[in-house]
């Protein structure tokens, strides 16, 4: 019973994994980061709710109905594809394509927290602010939906591992499932973000205060990025451009809160620097050195380009820092990059991921 | 020796939480179990009463949850509260189109329950009043600024939501059916799997 709980949840030996389960196809991983991204997509409108009306009225609020129908239809593919399967003869442990087994225990716990939640809601009422934004329901909520929505990418991670390399057909459901990934870890720190909610370089003045919570504010979003970008990267050899879709698309997102294209521009332009870095350097060839170099430099774009560019066009009046903050700001960022990259990599040189395909004659 | 060190050193332990047991301690504000949700307005002086104004938003049940203590502890039941609002004139904040409010409610363990009828945005003056035995007291006057409620949203919108990500999923695995693409595919030309069930050439696990 244990084992084919582990080889539903794709917990055993990849190579066991690639040989007994079946792989999804560019359809249905399509298919379901729609889904997710419909849900995400109802999630931030919620949100924008929240900051703009206070306290929800009601459990069945427009927004909540979208972002709950949209999981129960993932969760309807991901049964669907199971019971097809199981009516077939497949043991239930193999029903579902690699990956998306640990896609439905999200859904099922998303689903078991939602009632929790709904029930603290009845009885504690309804959050306002950063409390709806660190109720520990609902930050169960963000964790189902970062646990199911990633899906996609440990489905390409599969596939790479069969030596199938990416293509538009399967990046456009991959850079959707990073995003949602990306955006769910992301809500909990919302408010604290200064490249998606808050400029708070901007809004700091000159006190210890502004500028304590301006460079914890960066790193926080600096640790919350890097870390679902170092994880794919990692995993999965992307193509070019593949970053500065993903970020723009998650600043996208993220207006459907703020209504402020503001930082559009800035992760635009550090998405392009970004994808020539990984270009140059390479993160996804195994090569230890250069993937912590990549999660090094990508943060010293992204804040290299933050503060100049409100520097230089004076947008939203610039920036109150002194130079010692800004600048230190960004070189801790790229520290912290690299921190993470550290913790991510062996010191003993493992053998890069292989890329050789695992069939077997 | 050690037998009376060790029995004085326990009766010493034993000081402290007498101590801490034995000291009249003020009672606390109980239920509401939140009080940060939603602060209107927190610790309201008003005459002999502390008084804490949160605002509550259940399921289907909106109000003004007001606690009331007095001297540390809890006003007996029966205690009056009255609310009275104005809304304000002149400004950006200016509620068009309200009159002054007038509620009164009784405490009931503590808290009183008001449901004003604000249905505009806008700031109001609200001057809080209690009558109770522990004498009479009106609060000075707070500037309550109230948030714009969300538009109520159409039925067909609202089902729109629901039906959204339904009809996305059938026409996609419509689509997909019809123009005969896989969803899935399985692992071929494998030999035994390692759960110890056979499987043969060009056939999947089972």
């Amino acid at each position: 019973m244990l084992a084919d709980i582990t080889q539903f949840l794709d917990l055993r030996d990849a190579a066991q994994l690639d040989q007994t389960k079946a792989r999804s196809t560019p359809a249905f991983d399509l298919t379901f980061a729609l889904l997710t991204m419909l849900a995400i997509g109802g999630l931030f409108l919620d949100i924008w709710s929240h900051a703009t009306y206070g306290a929800d009225q009601s459990i069945f609020s427009q927004y909540h109905l979208l972002f709950y129908s949209a999981t129960v239809m993932a969760g309807v593919l991901l049964a669907y594809t199971g019971i097809t399967n199981l009516l077939a003869g497949y043991r239930w442990s193999n029903t579902l394509p690699i990956g998306y087994g640990i896609s439905l225990a999200g859904i099922v716990f998303f689903a078991i927290d939602g009632c929790i939640d709904l029930t603290s809601h009845a009885v504690w009422g309804f959050e306002v602010g950063q409390e709806a934004l660190n109720s520990p329901t609902h930050i169960g909520l963000f964790a189902g939906i970062a646990v199911f929505a990633s899906g996609p990418i440990r489905a390409e991670v599969a596939r790479q591992r069969w030596g199938e390399s990416m293509t538009f057909a399967r990046l456009v459901p991959f850079v959707f499932s990073v995003v949602a990934t990306l955006s769910a870890i992301s809500f909990s720190t919302f408010l604290n973000s200064p490249l998606v909610a808050k400029p708070w370089a901007l809004q700091a003045g000159r006190i210890d205060q502004g500028a304590i919570v301006t460079v914890f504010s960066v790193l926080l979003e600096t640790a919350v990025v890097m870390g679902v970008l170092l994880w794919i990267v990692q995993r999965v050899t992307l193509p070019r451009g593949s970053i500065t879709l993903i970020f723009g698309t998650y600043c996208l997102l993220t207006m459907l809160v703020t209504r402020v294209p503001l930082f559009l521009p800035i992760w635009l332009l550090a998405g392009g620097i970004s994808d020539v870095a990984m270009t140059l350097l390479k993160p996804s060839s195994g090569n230890i050195w250069r993937f912590r170099a990549f999660a090094a430099v990508v943060p010293l774009i992204l804040w290299g380009i933050y503060y100049p560019f409100f520097i230089i066009t004076g947008l939203a009046g610039g920036v109150w820092l002194t130079g010692f903050v800004w600048a230190g700001s960004i070189v801790q960022a790229g520290a912290l990059g690299y921190l993470l990259a550290f913790l991510m990599t062996s010191t003993r040189p493992e053998p890069a991921i292989s890329r050789a395909p695992a069939r077997r004659a | 020796m050690q037998i009376i060190q060790g029995c004085g050193g326990f009766l010493l332990s034993l000081i402290g939480p007498l101590l801490f047991w034995g000291q009249a301690v003020p009672a606390t504000m109980v239920d509401p179990p939140r009080q940060e949700m939603q602060t209107v307005a927190p610790n309201v002086p008003v005459g002999p009463y502390l008084m804490n104004i949160t605002g509550k938003t259940f399921a289907d049940d909106m109000f003004l949850d007001v606690a009331l203590i007095a001297k540390g502890q809890i006003v007996p039941d029966g205690t009056t509260v009255t609310f009275d609002a104005v809304p304000t004139k002149g400004g950006d904040a200016d509620v068009v189109g309200s009159v002054p409010i007038h509620l009164e409610a009784i405490t009931k363990t503590g808290h009183a329950k008001l449901v004003p009828p604000i249905a505009v945005a806008g700031d109001w003056n609200v001057t809080m009043t209690v009558a109770g035995p522990a004498g009479n007291g009106t609060a000075a006057v707070v500037k309550m600024g109230v948030d714009p409620h969300s538009p109520p949203a159409s039925l067909i919108y609202r089902l729109s939501q629901l039906a959204i990500p339904v009809i996305v999923l059938v026409l996609l695995l419509g689509f997909f059916r019809l123009r005969h693409i896989d969803l899935e595919r399985r692992p071929i030309n494998r030999t035994q799997s390692h759960d110890g069930f056979a499987v043969g050439h060009g056939t999947a696990a089972r």
